[in-house]
C-alpha cells in the first residue's frame, strides 16, 4: 500500500473573509467561527513548514484570498521556497492592480468560481451585480494573460443556466470550464441542493454540445454514481488520485495555522491534528487521525458503501459520511445510490 | 434511467477485482512501474491508445472526450491546474530508434520516499517504484540527455528486460515526465 511520508499538496486557507455569502459554503452555515488570520511573516512561516516538509504545491484559498492586500507576496514567497502556488478566487477582486501584482509574483494560473448565468450567480452568492463585474475582471485577467479556468458548483438550482453561463464565458475568452460536484458535508440540508440525476441527464448533453461550439475545454467532476471518471478504468492511474485525498496526499491548513486532514473537517474539532507554527507538518502528516484515513480503502466503508459493488473505484467522500453519519467509515449521503434507495439507507 | 445503471454497473463488474487490488497492490518490482497517484491531468486518450486498454469511453464519456488534458474526477473543490503538455506524439513512439534520445521535463520535480520516488509536474503526483527509480538513477547520473541505445544498455546492466524498460519510458512520456528528443 502506498503510504507518503508527507502530503503531496496542501490547502492554506489563507482568510475566512469573504464578501460572497454561497448556502453551500460552511462559513455561511453558523456552525463554524472564524478563526484568526495570520500574519504575512506567521504566513511566510508556514510556507516555509510546508516547503521542507517536501511538499510540492499549495493553494492558497479562503475564503477570498484576494482580501489580503499581501496574496501576492505570499504567492512570490511559494515560488522563493519551491512551493508550486495557485489560487481559487471569486473574481470580484482582480482589479488590473491586482492582477499585475499576482502576475509579477509569478502566477500563471487562477481558478475563478462562477456558479451559474446571470441573475442565479448573484443570487445565490447573494451580491447584486456580481455576476456582471466577476465577467468584466475576468476578461481582463485573460487579456493580461492569465490562464483562468472557471469553476461552477453544479447544483439544481444553476445547472439549466450552464449553457447560458458558457455563452457568455467565451465572449471574454475564457477556454476552460469545470462542473464541481456540491461535497455537501457540512449540513444534510444541503443534500437537497445537489442536482437529481434526471437534471444532468436533461441538461448535460446541451452543456457538452455548447461547450463544444464554444471551444471551452469542459471538465465534469460527479458522483460515480452517475458518472465513473477515467481513472476508474486505466490501471496507471491509482485509485488514490481520484478518491478522497485527505491524509492521502493532501491536508489542510486554516488561516490560524490549525491542520486538518481537509477543509471540509474542519467543523469537528476532533479533526483537528495540531497548529504547523508548533508542529513540524511531517508530524502532524503521522497523527493517529491522518494514518487512519491513510489507511483507509474501500474495503473498510461500511454500510451501503460496504456493500456497494464500485465502492473500489468511488471518489468518495468521507467528509460527507464523517459530518452526517458521524463516521469516516460510514456512508456518502450525496451518493446517488444512495439517496435514490432510501428504504436501504 | 435503470438502463443508465446497469450499463455503469457492467462497467464497474468488469474492473471491480482490479480496483480491489490496485488499492493494496502497487507494482510487480521486478519491472520498473509509474502510477499516477495525484491529480490526474493526463492525456487519458493516448493513454488508452499506447497502454492498450479495452474503449470504455462511454463510462468516461464527461471525464475525456472533450479535450486531452483533464482531471478524470477527483470529487473535491477543484484546486488543481491542468499541466501544460505539449501534444503527445504517438508516432515518435511507435518509431523510436536507439538513436532517439530522452530527458527529464523541465519543471519535473522528485522526492526520495525511501522505497519509492515521488515524481510532480505542477498538480500531477506519481509514484515510481523502486525498480524505475534504480533505473532513473541510473539514467540520470550518466546524463540529462540519454539516447534509448543508452538506456537500452542501463537496462540490461539491471537486468531490467529492454521491453519493460520501454514501456517504462512511454508511461513516464504519457504522465509528461520526460521529453523525446529528435534523433541525434
Amino acid at each position: 500500500m502506498i503510504e507518503l511520508k508527507a502530503p503531496f499538496m496542501v490547502d492554506f486557507e489563507v482568510t475566512n473573509a469573504c464578501p460572497y455569502r454561497c448556502p453551500f459554503c460552511e462559513a455561511n452555515l453558523g456552525q463554524i467561527d472564524p478563526v484568526p488570520e495570520l500574519s504575512t511573516d506567521k504566513c511566510f512561516s508556514v510556507l516555509d513548514a510546508i516547503a521542507e516538509a517536501g511538499v510540492f504545491g499549495v493553494f492558497l484559498t479562503g475564503g477570498e484570498p484576494f482580501v489580503r492586500s499581501d496574496l501576492p507576496t505570499l504567492i512570490k514567497h511559494c515560488f522563493e521556497v519551491g512551493l508550486e502556488p495557485t489560487v481559487s478566487t471569486n473574481g470580484m477582486y482582480l482589479s488590473d492592480k491586482n492582477i499585475e501584482a499576482v502576475m509579477n509574483a509569478g502566477l500563471t494560473y487562477l481558478q475563478v468560481s462562477i456558479h451559474g448565468y446571470g441573475d442565479i450567480h448573484d443570487s445565490l452568492v447573494r451580491v447584486r451585480g456580481a455576476y456582471s463585474y466577476v465577467l468584466h475582471n475576468l476578461e481582463k485577467a485573460i487579456q493580461a494573460k492569465l490562464d483562468v479556468e472557471v469553476a461552477c458548483v453544479g447544483l439544481e438550482k444553476n445547472f439549466s443556466t450552464i449553457p447560458a453561463l458558457l455563452y457568455d464565458l467565451s465572449s471574454v475568452g475564457v477556454k476552460r470550464f469545470r462542473i464541481l460536484r456540491l461535497l455537501a458535508s457540512h449540513s444534510a440540508h444541503i443534500l437537497s441542493q445537489i442536482p437529481s440525476r434526471q437534471t444532468i441527464m436533461n441538461y448535460m448533453p446541451e452543456i457538452e454540445k455548447v461547450a463544444r461550439e464554444c471551444g471551452i475545454s469542459l471538465t465534469a467532476s460527479f458522483c460515480p454514481g452517475l458518472n465513473p471518471g477515467a481513472g476508474v478504468i486505466y490501471q496507471d492511474i491509482h485509485p488514490m488520485a481520484i478518491t478522497c485525498s485527505a491524509g492521502k496526499t493532501e491536508c489542510a491548513i486554516l488561516p490560524n495555522g490549525d491542520v486538518y486532514p481537509c477543509v471540509n473537517l474542519k467543523d469537528s474539532p476532533a479533526m483537528r491534528v495540531g497548529n504547523i507554527l508548533q508542529t513540524p507538518l511531517k508530524d502532524l502528516w503521522n497523527h493517529p487521525i491522518m494514518v487512519e484515513l491513510r489507511r483507509l480503502t474501500p474495503d473498510d466503508y461500511t454500510g451501503i458503501c460496504g456493500k456497494c459493488e464500485m465502492k473500489y473505484a468511488c471518489y468518495s467522500a468521507r467528509c460527507v459520511a464523517f459530518n452526517l453519519t458521524g463516521s469516516i467509515y460510514g456512508d456518502d449521503l450525496s451518493c446517488y445510490i444512495i439517496r435514490e434507495n432510501p428504504r436501504e439507507s | 434511467m435503470q438502463e443508465s445503471i446497469g450499463k455503469q454497473l457492467r462497467v464497474f463488474s468488469v474492473c471491480d477485482d482490479s480496483m480491489r487490488h490496485k488499492w493494496r497492490e502497487v507494482f510487480t518490482e521486478s519491472e520498473p512501474g509509474v502510477i499516477c497517484i495525484h491529480g490526474p491531468y493526463i492525456n487519458v486518450s493516448m493513454l488508452k491508445r499506447l497502454c492498450g486498454y479495452v474503449d470504455m469511453s462511454q463510462a468516461s464519456e464527461w471525464a475525456d472526450v472533450h479535450g486531452d488534458y483533464r482531471n478524470t474526477g477527483h470529487h473535491d473543490h477543484s484546486e488543481k491546474k491542468a499541466s501544460n503538455l505539449e501534444p503527445l506524439n504517438a508516432e515518435l513512439l511507435r518509431e523510436l530508434k536507439d538513436d532517439h534520445a530522452f530527458s527529464i521535463r523541465e519543471g519535473v520535480r522528485f522526492r526520495d520516499e525511501g522505497n519509492y520516488l515521488i515524481a510532480a509536474l505542477e498538480f500531477n503526483g506519481f509514484v515510481i517504484n523502486t525498480t524505475g527509480k534504480q533505473l532513473l538513477s541510473s539514467c540520470l547520473q550518466t546524463n540529462s540527455i540519454m539516447t534509448i541505445g543508452h538506456f537500452k544498455a542501463i537496462c540490461r546492466s539491471l537486468r531490467i528486460s529492454e521491453q519493460s524498460g520501454l514501456d517504462f519510458l512511454k508511461r513516464l512520456y504519457v504522465f509528461g515526465l520526460i521529453n523525446f528528443h529528435d534523433r541525434t
